[in-house]
């Protein structure tokens, strides 16, 4: 340990010397909870998607012209599909290595998007999204809102019956925006759909425009988490305002280099062995044909959920028509996202809370943010599995209507359910949390010197201590 | 490793499996590496004691926010400026009145060639393919048609547009027992002897109905465009 080195000193170095920015991060403490690595996993299946797409990059051909395949995939010799269709199948067939980098690609995109959910889960239910970390917050958002547009037009660019389906639905997104729609789905997919400048617009956009705008995202993202250090979940015999954690190195960054190892060999895994996104099996994209089954990977299917069971409506506006597409396509994901936006600052005007925090928050702690939190990922659960009416009807043996209307009931009746019941529990577990129960989900105490024990069971005694600092916070004015 | 011994002729998914195991050795001896440290420490929070410097805080969100409203404001220019003519473009195709009715492969589409309960796609003559023209042909039993039946449909011919209009999905599926078509993408369900009525699903508008004609040479022609805009709704449809 760095121990005649005062972290403070570091810091100050390191705003003004590369060397100082490595000594500091050397020094810097990082919390040892498993919950501060979910953002990790995003941030290594980032570096997982620009590598293997970067590989994908060389070799694929973003044109929309009408080519005949003539490649080694027999059941597609000699059908004529755009150019774009073409390139996918020979990176799946022909490419070295091909094959297995565009399934770990589709498999990173997964996971990357699903860890940067899981990630920004636990900002929220933990409370990590107050000041001073509100700005840190919006910039999660905005990358999680590029990550999905960008998984958006990564299931597009092969150019294959699925992807194109999923791309007529968002231009018909667009062009129900109000006065700029149409020309809005020109400047987007190029032309009225489907247009053959397509790919090549939704390919910038998929390897240029997006990704540059993560990158910048990250670095500020990252940039602010040095700056601000973590969370800290309540404490045994600390006062509030520290952290306390693993050095920088070597103990943070060993277990980094182990989780990226572990991550990468997952991703790496999924993409030899397990099958995702069998294009050929789709068949090109034709204007003329449609699939079924058709949906869309999960973080988009809340959107097609809200299609599939929103009801027919009429809606005119300044005598034009407001077509039912620009409700579930553009004004709900809008609604979503200007709450996670805005939600610091709404927390904060609804409960009068406007203080700093450093502390990380328990669930049961906070019953209402946690009824709150469970009720809207309820609502978007309902809306995903509504996606899949059409597989459930038929696996059900139910008609299609029935599905439909359960649904439309369900997305009402489950969030307050939820929402209901998260709260009760949190009280509940709240009301009996001074017991023994507490050392199994609850607040991590790390004991000088402990070791790899360090994430062991707190007492009573530490509870109410964090209660007490808690109390002391919201007393304390600035 | 994988790319090498892909590169050597070994199936990708086997050098994949081998690549993935071979990180996961690495992986797990790290785990067990850092577990081994007692390593704990802990710090101040550094801004807890000094605050947050408000001025470059301000910065950052006054300039990302600047940054964002300028994407969008570009965005929104662009577009409002090719609005007008995309929504033209939305609006029209390529049918008008005496376009020739072919098949997808360009062939002329005669009067008598549909026998009773038969569907067909077919395209404008000037435009094979073209995806807003795709039109489904189909001959229905003689007094099924309700309503308006006889103008410019021909001996039960009855042609509608095959996009649906809901979010302009290929109509795929022509049920013929019940005479409805079926949109693959969100199950919207169309009556085709009732004007192209939606009846179950997401969609709130009638399919558009291509009235035809027949020429002289009994060939089927379009005796004029479309009855509405054909597709999904957009801003500014008529």
């Amino acid at each position: 340990m760095m121990a005649g080195l005062q972290p403070k000193r570091l810091i100050a170095l390191g705003r003004t010397r590369a060397q100082g920015v490595a000594r500091g991060a050397a020094a810097k403490v990082f919390p040892t909870h498993w919950s501060f690595l979910l953002g990790e996993i995003a941030l290594v299946s980032f570096v997982v998607l620009v590598v293997t797409g970067t590989y994908l990059a060389f070799f694929y051909d973003a044109s929309g012209d009408t080519v005949t395949y003539a490649g080694s995939y027999a059941p597609l010799q000699g059908v004529p599909m755009p150019a774009a269709y073409r390139s996918v199948l020979d990176i799946s067939f022909d490419v070295p290595a091909g094959l297995l980098v565009r399934q770990v690609h589709h498999w990173a995109s997964l996971v990357f998007i699903g860890a940067l959910v899981a990630h920004a889960l636990r900002v929220f239910f933990s409370g990590a999204f107050r000041k001073p970390r509100r700005l840190n917050w919006t910039i999660g958002v905005t990358m999680a809102a590029a990550a999905t547009a960008n998984g958006f037009f990564g299931l597009g660019l092969p150019g294959d019956l699925l992807g194109g389906t999923g791309v007529r639905i968002a231009y018909g997104f667009a062009t129900s925006v109000p006065f700029i729609g149409p020309g809005l789905g020109d400047v987007v997919f190029g032309g009225e759909f489907p247009d053959p400048a397509l790919y090549h617009r939704m390919w910038q956009l998929h390897v240029l425009v997006l990704p540059a705008v993560l990158a910048v995202l990250l670095a500020g993202h990252l940039a602010l988490v040095a700056a601000q250090s973590h969370t800290q979940h309540a404490m045994a015999h600390r006062a509030r305002h520290r952290v306390a954690g693993s050095r920088g190195w070597p103990g943070y960054a060993l277990k980094t280099a182990a989780l990226s190892a572990v991550v990468v060999a997952t991703l790496v895994a999924m993409g030899a062995l397990l099958q995702i996104a069998p294009i050929w099996l789709y068949g090109p994209f034709n204007a003329a044909d449609a699939t079924v089954p058709a949906q869309p990977d999960w973080y988009l299917a809340w959107v097609e959920g809200s299609l599939r069971i929103a009801p027919s409506l009429d809606l005119r506006l300044f005598g034009r028509e407001i077509p039912g597409s620009f409700l579930s396509g553009v004004v709900l994901p809008s609604a979503v996202f200007t709450v996670l936006y805005t939600w610091p600052y709404l927390e904060a005007w609804l409960t009068g809370d406007h203080e700093v925090h450093h502390e990380a928050e328990r669930m049961r702690d906070r019953p209402v943010r946690s009824a709150r939190g469970v009720g809207a990922c309820a609502f978007l659960a309902v809306l995903v599995a509504a996606a899949g009416h059409d597989v459930q009807a038929l696996l059900l043996d139910v008609p299609l209507q029935q599905v439909t209307r359960a649904y439309r009931v369900l997305v009402l009746v489950v969030p307050p359910v939820a929402a209901a019941l998260t709260w009760k529990l949190c009280r509940d577990l709240a009301a009996a949390g001074d017991g023994a129960a507490d050392g199994v989900d609850g607040p991590v105490a790390v004991g000088t010197g402990a070791g790899a024990e360090a994430d062991e069971v707190v007492g009573a005694a530490a509870v109410d201590e964090a209660d007490e600092v808690r109390v002391a916070a919201r007393g304390e004015r600035r | 490793m994988a790319v090498v011994a892909a590169l050597a002729g070994r199936p990708a998914g086997t050098a994949g499996a081998l690549a993935a195991a071979s990180l996961a050795v690495a992986g797990v001896g790290l785990v067990h590496a850092a577990k081994a440290l007692p390593d704990t420490a802990e710090e101040e929070h550094p801004r807890a004691v000094h605050g947050p410097s408000l001025s470059r805080r301000r910065l950052v969100r006054g300039g990302g926010a600047a940054l964002g409203v300028a994407a969008a404001g570009g965005a929104s220019v662009a577009a409002a400026g090719r609005n007008e003519e995309a929504t033209r473009a939305l609006r029209t195709t390529a049918w008008s009145k005496g376009v020739g009715v072919v098949t997808a492969e360009g062939e002329a589409v005669r009067a008598d060639a549909l026998a009773v309960g038969d569907a067909l796609t077919v395209y404008p003559s000037v435009a094979i393919l073209a995806a807003d023209a795709q039109v489904m042909l189909l001959r229905l039993a003689p007094g099924t048609l309700d309503g308006d039946a006889g103008v410019g449909i021909p001996d039960g011919l009855v042609a509608y547009s095959r996009l649906c209009t809901h979010m302009a999905c290929p109509l795929g599926l022509y049920q013929q027992r019940n005479e409805v078509l079926l949109c693959p993408c969100h199950q919207a369900l169309f009556d085709v002897a009732d004007g192209g009525r939606p009846i179950i699903g997401p969609a709130s508008r009638p399919l558009p109905r291509l009235p035809l004609a027949v020429d002289g040479d009994g060939l089927l022609v379009a005796d004029g465009p479309f009855t509405d805009a054909v597709g999904g709704g957009f801003w500014g449809r008529p």
